[in-house]
């Protein structure tokens, strides 16, 4: 598995809000984003886990909508399989 | 099917839809569950085929009010979860009394029956059966949510209607494991049970049905022969040395296989050759072979040469004066599959698998590419004439209409004014509720209190129950006295209750709450438009207010208190 990239990142959640990459940024959150409801957070959590073929605790997906909380999670478990 | 990443899904239909220019095929999704993945999803597997579809996701857990809205849709799918038709069902089951249980599946019989008679003009419905196994596979007891799903699953076979098509979860359960079907997180966090797995094996099996049903199925099936259609090479192992007969290891395997493909042939499906072999040589073995269950009859061509599979395959469609796209080649070899892939991409490829013993059952599933539903070549243009066949011998039990069903669920609402107000969760409503939400204001805890404080404010709240549950707290509305008229700063639900005329019995009871008040005669309310909140916008309107102004995204309106009529909704009660 690749390392992951931030820019890879950006684009799933992009993808996935149907919004255009330039909306996404390093440091947006759920409240910059209209188009991102809460709703949308479980489906970006689902795509990514897809992406990485990882599996995010109930705890983790609390947090994640923001891109840090999420980078965040992501390094975490993409760091634990590599150990 | 290996259907492609949720990303991948969601740009490829994106993608299809900008060059699809057809009219869309609607379909409707009525459901207890929430399934916003699932609307990408579903559009995936027909938009890849070229149908273009719009797909319309009902309001959380709404099916029987939102039948009646999709009876014009073309198709409708519907998850009705057994575990969320009363909250915690799973654990809740055991505390109920035997008549409890009994009542509750009446109710749903009832609600079932209403269903399918608002959908029994429309052309396909998607019936997921009933399952208790998501949150009863590791108990081996017999247990209560399991006779439940077994009676419902027996009522709906009763039901007899045609145009509903049955998709038994068990099945997607059986063959890869619970956990990766339902994902207990995310139905904890947001009433989403289902995986993404699950979902794509869903949306494949109704995309089929309705690819059928629109003309565009698979006609042609063409079949490599060494590996394919027996085991050995021809050329080789010569025609006593290839194997295919019943009592032969390997053999058995390939006669399952020719069985399926004579199924094929019966159902209309064309069947040709296309091998690396002499010609007369492939032409001996149909014609003499004793193991062999097809012959030369069920060939419609035989294109066995050294030409490239491409341009055999090319060769066919030309000759049958059919599209690519009506195409399904299977060979062993990657390398031919890959050169059909690579060239033909419009043709759909299946490689026989390595483990030869899955093979029957691969093939079968893709024998689903050709399903023809009855009648369906009559006029693909058209509607399955699959109409009037609901007959119900129970007449009584038949709802007049909405209003019936609405009152048989017994609704209570609950109106909390002022100082009792549960600040916390009414700042929480004012940041989520996007939907059915008027002005979008987004309130702190802070600023709440504030409101609570200053007597020109008024906060009122509402909780829902009927018989069969309760919502909590989830309706808000805001009010404040400011020069000499009321206004409407806040007014917004959850959309848990929408679609039983909740809303309406809120305005009223806001009007009589001013009324008593006497601060003013005149309530001024506000429709500001944002993206999501559209199914809000008729509202005031229907409340009897009167359109004063609008600028840019913004629609004002007034009410006099004195004279304005309620709603007249008298089957729900308020406390």
């Amino acid at each position: 598995m690749s390392k992951v990239s931030i820019e890879n990142v950006l684009v799933i959640i992009a993808t996935v809000l149907q919004v255009d990459k330039s909306v996404v940024e390093a440091d947006s959150t759920i409240d910059d984003i209209e188009e991102w409801e809460s709703i949308k957070s479980m489906e970006i959590v689902l795509a990514l886990e897809e992406e990485y073929e990882i599996y995010f605790s109930e705890n983790a997906l609390e947090e994640m909508i923001d891109v840090p909380s999420i980078m965040k999670h992501l390094n975490l478990l993409v760091d634990d399989e590599q150990n | 099917m290996n259907a492609p990443k949720y990303t991948d899904i969601i740009r490829s239909n994106k993608a299809a839809r900008e060059t699809i220019k057809s009219d869309s095929f609607e379909i409707g999704i009525l459901s207890n569950l929430t399934l916003s993945s699932f609307s990408e999803i579903l559009a995936y597997p027909m938009l890849k085929e070229g149908l273009n579809v719009s797909i319309e996701i009902g309001n959380y857990d709404n099916l029987i009010q939102d039948s009646v809205r999709m009876r014009d849709k073309r198709s409708v799918v519907v998850v009705w979860e057994l575990s969320n038709i009363v909250d915690q069902l799973p654990s809740v089951i055991d505390l109920m009394l035997p008549e409890e249980v009994d009542e509750l599946i009446a109710k749903i019989q009832q609600d079932l029956e209403l269903l399918f008679h608002s959908l029994k003009d429309v052309p396909l419905i998607f019936f997921m059966r009933f399952s208790s196994l998501p949150f009863t596979s590791g108990l081996y007891e017999s247990n209560k949510l399991d006779a439940i799903a077994y009676k419902l699953n027996a009522f709906l076979d009763r039901l007899v209607q045609k145009n509903v098509i049955y998709f038994q979860p068990e099945k997607v359960y059986a063959e890869v494991g619970m956990n990766r079907c339902v994902d207990l997180r995310l139905y904890r966090s947001s009433k989403a049970l289902y995986s993404l797995y699950f979902l794509k094996e869903f949306a494949s099996f109704v995309g089929q049905y309705v690819l059928s049903l629109q003309g565009k199925t698979k006609k042609v099936l063409v079949l490599d022969c060494d590996n394919t259609l027996w085991a050995g090479v021809l050329g080789e192992d010569g025609s006593e040395g290839i194997e295919m007969s019943p009592d032969s290891l390997k053999g058995s395997i390939f006669r399952e296989i020719q069985n399926e493909v004579l199924k094929l042939w019966r159902k209309g499906v064309i069947v040709c050759l296309a091998s690396k072999n002499n010609e007369e040589d492939i032409r001996e073995v149909f014609g003499t072979h004793p193991d062999l269950l097809l012959r030369d009859e069920h060939i419609t061509l035989n294109y066995s040469n050294w030409d490239s599979k491409p341009e055999n395959i090319y060769a066919m469609a030309k000759k049958l004066n059919l599209g690519l796209d009506s195409f399904v080649f299977v060979d062993d070899s990657s390398f031919e599959t890959n050169m059909v892939i690579e060239a033909l991409p419009e043709v759909r490829v299946h490689q026989v698998p390595e483990n030869l013993e899955e093979y029957p059952n691969s093939f079968k599933k893709w024998s689903f590419g050709f399903l023809k539903l009855e009648n369906s070549d009559s006029d693909q243009s058209k509607t399955l004439q699959y109409k009037e066949q609901f007959l119900r011998e129970d007449a009584k039990r038949e709802f007049k209409d909405i209003d019936d069903y609405l009152r048989s669920l017994n609704i209570i609402v609950d109106v909390v004014f002022d100082d009792q107000i549960n600040l916390e969760r009414a700042a929480q409503m004012t940041q989520k509720t996007n939907q059915f939400n008027l002005t979008t204001r987004r309130y702190a805890y802070k600023e709440l209190e504030l409101f609570s404080a200053d007597p020109a404010y008024s906060i009122i709240t509402l909780s829902v129950k009927d018989k069969y549950g309760e919502s909590g707290i989830t309706g808000l509305a805001i009010l404040v006295l400011d020069d000499g008229n009321y206004y409407l700063d806040t007014l917004l639900m959850s959309c848990r209750i929408i679609g039983r005329n909740i809303e309406r019995v809120f305005m009223d009871q806001i009007i009589q709450y001013l009324r008593r008040k006497k601060g003013s005669n005149i309530l001024l309310g506000e429709f500001i438009a944002t993206k999501k909140n559209g199914l809000v916008e008729e509202y005031l309107p229907q409340c009897g207010f009167i359109l004063t102004g609008r600028s840019d995204n913004k629609i004002g309106y007034e009410i006099r208190l004195d004279n304005c009529a309620l709603s007249g909704i008298d089957y729900i009660a308020v406390s």
